[in-house]
């Protein structure tokens, strides 16, 4: 087997809710895969069976060849596991933190010293090497939790929920350290609610709800296969009057289907495809006189394909499944 | 299923943590490696709190201060009874008796050892648990057991490098207390074996209990829930178990009452001795019984070998320096009327107004008509006494009154003649038990000496099943992906129950 991680029909019970309604994934080696979803989708039961800390209730999975049913001990060797929420012990420093971990995965003294220094090194966390662990800030925290998971060089990195609750300085910076993970030839899944978090930094994503993988592939394949509508902002120059009428000319415009005018003076309009022919309403509204001072997506892209697939999703479930309807809520 | 064709391979970049070979370490490796390593955090955590000296320095105070009351209530007690000793000796003229001073040194020894092993088995009662009660649910709480779990530190590592860092804690407070201890070698009366045997008691106590704390642990989510509920299991066992074992031999009697007046009590079941196989004061008692300054400490002897049913020999003691009646020597044993055998069972008569009438002891009380019956236990009642006859098992007891009306006269015709009349009712209803019916094999060659060694032995055992019982059902809690293969898994996996549901949902959604 290539693929560093090969999961086929995973599923996790717990009484009777299906937590993992069988997930199949497969990521190769150097991936930086995201599994997306909203909270309570299943991101985290799923990265807990991967990390043998649950066994699943139907399915299975394989890291780096190791089944996680069948060879647990074998499989907590290649796989270096992040939870979403993780303590730190109280009174003990930095490096004792790493050097403890070394002796749990048997690396021996002379070879952990070394390991110790270099892992804080590159966590940015050598200047912290001998503070306390809970002094240390939460992003602090949780580069020295990811330096953990690296102790042992497993070649595939489970992280649940990295950015989780980190300010936007701290959240690059442990982008830059996936990305210099991935140039040191790790394989990575990595969760998040949060799309866009992940749109520069994963080669694929996976959308998971409801314990099932909704789509699959890289951000662009799954927009050019699930966009069906996207909803635009424009704003007219003018008084409300002047609004009035361009909300009513771009209701008259065949490209579009939807035409609102918001409380703050802005219209919305929807647009059945992706790939309608913007620019041709644009031209329109503004040859017929409109004062158009900013035509712009309402949501980011991938916020709306996420909304997209979820909601479809939550419609799905209601019994009210049309798939053609594709305006965010 | 996507294929994997998106990937892309980057090139192996060297880094300097990857300068180690994927050696896999071994079962042993990781278990021993475990220990020392999850041993080592704790330990490293533990000591550098303050409140890790506080304790040790409380601890010390309590047993010093325990040890220091017990001497100074001793020493002033034996000062008040030899005073008294002393003016009755004056009044009665009689010289018999108790020395002023007697054994007052032995007797501080022993007390010193019997309030010390007690004080100190209470410690480790609430301390032991209460020290292991948090070690995975903290864990669990501080959400630093998953990292712990996805490590290959082996389970059974990590737990028993766990318990053993909070045991290293006890086994420094018991070491601690071995200077407060050593202070009954001043006044004697206790051996070192006798010190070596306790504190063989009070490690397999803390392992025990300490195993117990871990357990709970390792079920509850809390360390809260864990510690109170650790605290109340401890609680049932060592305070439990003496009340329900008197309860059942209570409950195991049937008495009926002859026209004659003699009051037959039998005992249709004994309580069973392992009730009291967790208990660590039966230990105790059984550990101090012998530590008296005559060799033999009534209270606690008496109780161990009602608790073994086994014999206890009271030596010269029985025969020489208590047999009193009330300032009376007595002939011992009582000529012509009663002998006793050399082997077995103890016989004692005791008025409660003149303290211990010890008969003798045997396993039978021969009878000048030449009739036997064998003895199990005279208790004493006030003006009276009473005989258990029959060694093991099922057996009769017989109250009735000894006309002892002038206190300090022996009864006419010997307190043999008296014992006769009360049996010779009953002997006439109900065929005595034999002593050659009831061979009593493992009580008959060692039964001379006392029944010491016979308790706490096994209590240490019990303990030791105990702490390794739960210490494992422990390592099963702590990860459930690691449980002992005692059942070998299916090897495929199942298919799952709904098979629909794997479908890849990817597409549904596809167009």
């Amino acid at each position: 087997m290539t693929e560093v991680l090969h999961i086929q029909g995973l599923t996790r019970r717990y009484g009777s809710t299906l937590a993992v309604a069988g997930i199949d994934l497969s990521v190769g080696p150097g991936e930086i895969v995201g599994l997306v979803g909203p909270n309570g989708a299943g991101k985290t039961t799923t990265m807990r069976m991967l990390a043998t800390l649950l066994v699943p209730s139907a399915g299975d999975a394989w890291v780096a060849g190791h089944s996680i049913r069948r060879a647990p001990d074998r499989v907590r060797r290649v796989i270096g596991y992040m939870p979403d929420s993780f303590g730190v012990y109280d009174g003990m420093r930095a490096w004792e933190y790493l050097d403890f971990f070394a002796r749990c995965h048997s690396i021996p003294g002379r070879v952990r010293a070394r390991l110790v220094h270099d892992l804080l090194d590159l966590v940015d966390l050598g200047h912290k090497r001998d503070a306390e662990v809970q002094s240390l800030s939460r992003g602090m925290q949780q580069r020295l939790c990811l330096a953990q998971t690296l102790v042992h060089d497993p070649p595939l990195l489970v992280l649940d929920e990295p950015a989780s609750g980190l300010d936007p300085r701290a959240r690059v910076e442990l982008r830059e350290l996936i990305r210099e993970l991935r140039a040191m030839g790790k394989t990575v899944l990595i969760s998040s609610h949060i799309l866009p978090e992940l749109e520069e930094l994963c080669t694929r994503v996976a959308i998971i709800d409801h314990g099932r993988v909704l789509a699959e592939g890289t951000v662009a394949d799954i927009e050019r296969r699930l966009r069906r509508g996207a909803v635009f902002r424009v704003s007219v120059a003018g008084d409300t009057a002047a609004v009035e009428a361009a909300a009513l000319a771009l209701g008259r415009d065949p490209a579009v289907r939807t035409s609102e005018t918001l409380p703050d003076g802005r219209i919305e309009i929807g647009v059945p495809e992706p790939d309608t022919d913007l620019p041709g309403i644009l031209a329109r509204l503004v040859a017929a006189g409109h004062p158009v001072s900013a035509f712009a997506p309402a949501v980011s892209d991938l916020e709306e394909l996420f909304l997209q697939v979820t909601a479809r999703r939550d419609e799905a479930d209601g019994g009210d499944a049309d798939m053609t309807h594709g305006t965010a809520a | 299923m996507t294929a994997v064709s998106s990937a892309t391979t980057p090139t192996a970049a060297p880094t300097g943590l990857s300068g180690r070979t994927d050696r896999v370490p071994g079962p042993l490796r990781g278990f021993v490696g475990g220990i020392i390593a999850v041993a080592a955090r704790d330990l490293r955590g533990r000591m550098r709190s303050r409140r890790t000296f506080l304790v040790i320095t409380v601890y010390l105070l309590l047993l010093a201060g325990f040890a220091f009351g017990i001497y100074a209530y001793l020493q002033r007690q034996a000062e008040m009874e030899s005073a008294l000793r002393l003016r009755e000796m004056v009044e009665s003229g009689s010289l018999w008796g108790v020395a002023p001073g007697f054994a007052h040194s032995a007797r501080i020894g022993h007390q010193l050892f019997s309030g010390l092993m007690l004080l100190q088995t209470i410690l480790i009662l609430v301390l032991a648990p209460a020290f292991t009660a948090g070690v995975i649910s903290s864990e669990r709480e501080r959400q630093t057991l998953d990292l712990l779990v996805t490590t290959p530190l082996s389970t059974v590592g990590l737990v028993v490098g766990k318990l053993f860092a909070a045991l290293l804690w006890v086994f420094v407070l018991i070491l601690a207390s071995v200077p407060v201890m050593a202070l009954v070698f001043v006044f004697g009366a206790v051996g070192p074996d006798d010190v070596l045997r306790g504190y063989a008691l009070l490690v397999t106590l803390a392992f025990g209990m300490g195993a117990v704390g871990l357990f709970l642990s390792a079920i509850c989510r809390r360390t809260q829930t864990a510690t109170v509920l650790a605290s109340i299991v401890v609680l049932v066992i060592a305070l439990g178990s003496i009340p329900a074992h008197a309860l059942w031999g209570m409950l195991g009697t049937e008495t009926t009452r002859s026209a004659t007046g003699v009051t037959t009590i039998k005992r249709t079941s004994r309580a069973p001795e392992q009730l009291l196989w967790l208990n660590p004061f039966a230990g105790v008692a059984d550990l101090v019984c012998t530590t008296a300054p005559g060799g033999y400490d009534a209270g606690t002897c008496d109780y161990v070998a009602s608790v073994t049913n086994r014999p206890f020999f009271g030596g010269a003691r029985a025969v020489t320096d208590d047999v009193f009646f009330r300032r009376e020597p007595m002939p011992v044993p009582f000529p012509g009327n009663v002998v006793i055998d050399d082997v077995g069972w103890q016989v004692q008569i005791a008025d409660w107004g003149g303290g211990l009438l010890q008969v003798g002891d045997g396993p039978a009380i021969r009878l000048d008509d030449g009739g036997v019956m064998p003895l199990d236990l005279v208790g004493g009642m006030r003006g009276g006494f009473a005989i258990e006859v029959g060694a093991d098992g099922p057996g009769i007891e017989v109250r009735g009154l000894m006309d002892v009306a002038d206190e300090g006269a022996e009864p006419e015709g010997g307190i043999g003649a008296v014992l006769r009349g009360l049996l010779a009712p009953l002997r006439a209803d109900e065929p005595p038990v034999r002593p050659e019916a009831e061979p009593v094999a493992d009580q008959a060659a060692p039964s001379f000496g006392y029944p010491r060694d016979t308790l706490w032995t096994r209590n240490a055992l019990a303990f030791l099943v105990l702490g390794l019982v739960l210490t494992l059902l422990s390592t099963q809690l702590v990860a459930p992906t690691r449980r002992l293969r005692l059942r070998r898994r299916s090897g495929p996996p199942m298919v799952p129950a709904t098979a629909t549901l794997t479908t890849p949902a990817a597409q549904e959604v596809q167009p």
